[in-house]
């Protein structure tokens, strides 16, 4: 099936959801909230999530589900009023939950649209963004009379007294060639149709250097159509197979 | 307790305000100042007065229990010229999920939901990083579902001194 490339310029969830649907209906067609003609509403529903089916937009399941309750409330409504003797006389109006739904989202929208307003205003005021001297108590420190000079002199002195900070950096012995040919191994040791991931490829990396070797390397051998690549999304696990007709062995071309 | 009379404590107050720009509470104030609570309002009240004169810019606002300085509202024109002050924009799914929880607060995921009759999740994470809402506890039900309310943040955002200073929902219920 053909899908439009594009996104539609149509935006679908102008209607935040059944509720908010259903309430511009009944504006529209200027219903008394308490006595709404079910099956005028109904039709009109259908008929707009028709309309999404033919634009083929997802239609979100919250949808389908005030769709079918709505066709319940219809059905109700069709069937002879059963006065049964006893309590459960004067059943309830079996649009009475819908309404009272309706009548709390009404008064929701109501209240967002406060809520938008008041930040309307709000941003009309600009509060102070002070930037402070620092709050609190700060101590004094007595210098005395001592220059810069001096202070300059003694952190000299300090300084050639500091015994150097020496730290052992061992030599990372692996290139992009190296783990270009690991990388291959790895793969080919697989089961046909069996994937390495690239957490695992990295799980024995000793710097966050070799990593990214690692990764070069892995790019290099996508690049050569050597393995096949896949990640199921942003920041997904990257999985690797063997590229399909390429031979095993390390690469000499390129 | 030194005598500060109003005056005074009226221009210590508004030296403070100019320092700050985290809400001053009056409790603050009092304990800085050493004034008691009749000689604080009447300071207040003599600063708000100075403040709401035509040739003043800035006035007093109490926000999330305590006192800010802000620039007066007719004047946003000439401040937005210098600076964004337009609030970053809520979607509106956004804005009816902080309605529920602000009028309603504490309320449940599930709540929330089923009031705007779709599921709530992206909105509710997006309130919580912009640090509208917060998790205030845990509702004694099965499940013991997480339970949402407004932050200080909320009602700086909103300008609000606190919820209970929301406006008042009524809806036309004769069904227009």
């Amino acid at each position: 099936m053909l899908r439009p490339v594009q996104a539609l310029p149509v935006k679908v969830d102008v209607f935040e959801g059944p509720l908010d649907l259903l309430l511009h209906l009944i504006e529209d067609n200027e219903i008394d909230i308490y006595d709404i003609p079910i099956a005028r509403i109904t039709g009109q529903y259908l008929a707009y999530l028709r309309a999404m089916e033919e634009l083929d937009l997802e239609i979100a399941s919250e949808f389908l589900v005030m769709a079918a309750t709505l066709m319940e409330i219809k059905t109700r409504m069709l069937l002879p009023k059963t006065v049964t003797v006893g309590e459960e006389a004067g059943e309830a109006d079996p649009r009475k939950e819908l309404v009272d739904m309706l009548l709390e989202y009404k008064r929701l929208k109501q209240a967002a649209g406060e809520l938008k307003r008041l930040a309307e205003d709000r941003s009309k005021r600009v509060f102070r963004v002070a930037a402070s001297p620092v709050l609190g108590q700060e101590r004094q420190l007595d210098l005395g009379d001592i220059r810069l000079f001096d202070l300059a002199t003694r952190f000299k002195m300090i300084l050639s007294k500091a015994k150097p900070v020496i730290s052992e950096i061992a030599r990372e012995s692996f290139s992009v060639r190296q783990k270009m040919r690991y990388i291959l191994r790895q793969v080919s040791g697989l089961a046909k149709a069996g994937a390495l991931t690239f957490t695992r490829l990295v799980s024995s990396a000793i710097s966050r250097r070799e990593v990214v070797v690692t990764f070069l390397a892995l790019l290099e051998l996508a690049r050569r159509r050597r393995v096949r690549v896949e990640q199921e999304g942003l920041f997904g696990e990257v999985r690797i197979y063997a590229a399909g007709a390429a031979p095993e062995a390390t690469g000499t071309e390129g | 307790m030194n005598e500060v009379n109003s005056t005074e404590a009226a221009a210590a107050i508004e030296a403070l305000l100019f320092v700050t720009d985290s809400p001053l509470s009056t409790e603050r104030l009092k304990e800085i100042l050493q004034v008691d609570d009749a000689v604080l309002s009447e300071a207040i009240a003599a600063l708000d007065e100075r403040c709401s004169r035509p040739g003043s810019g800035i006035e007093i606002q109490r926000v999330a229990g305590g006192l800010l300085l802000a620039t007066r509202p007719h004047l946003s024109g000439y401040v937005e010229k210098l600076v964004r002050t337009r609030p970053t924009a809520l979607s509106q799914a956004a804005f009816e999920t902080l309605a529920i929880i602000a009028y309603r607060q504490p309320v449940t995921r599930t709540e929330i939901d089923a009031i705007r009759g779709v599921k709530s999740d992206s909105a509710i994470n997006t309130l919580l990083e912009r640090n509208m809402i917060k998790e205030v506890g845990r509702k004694q039900v099965i499940g013991r579902p997480m339970l949402y309310g407004t932050t200080r943040e909320f009602l700086k955002h909103f300008g609000l001194n606190s919820v209970e200073e929301l406006p008042e929902v009524r809806v036309d219920e004769s069904g227009d």
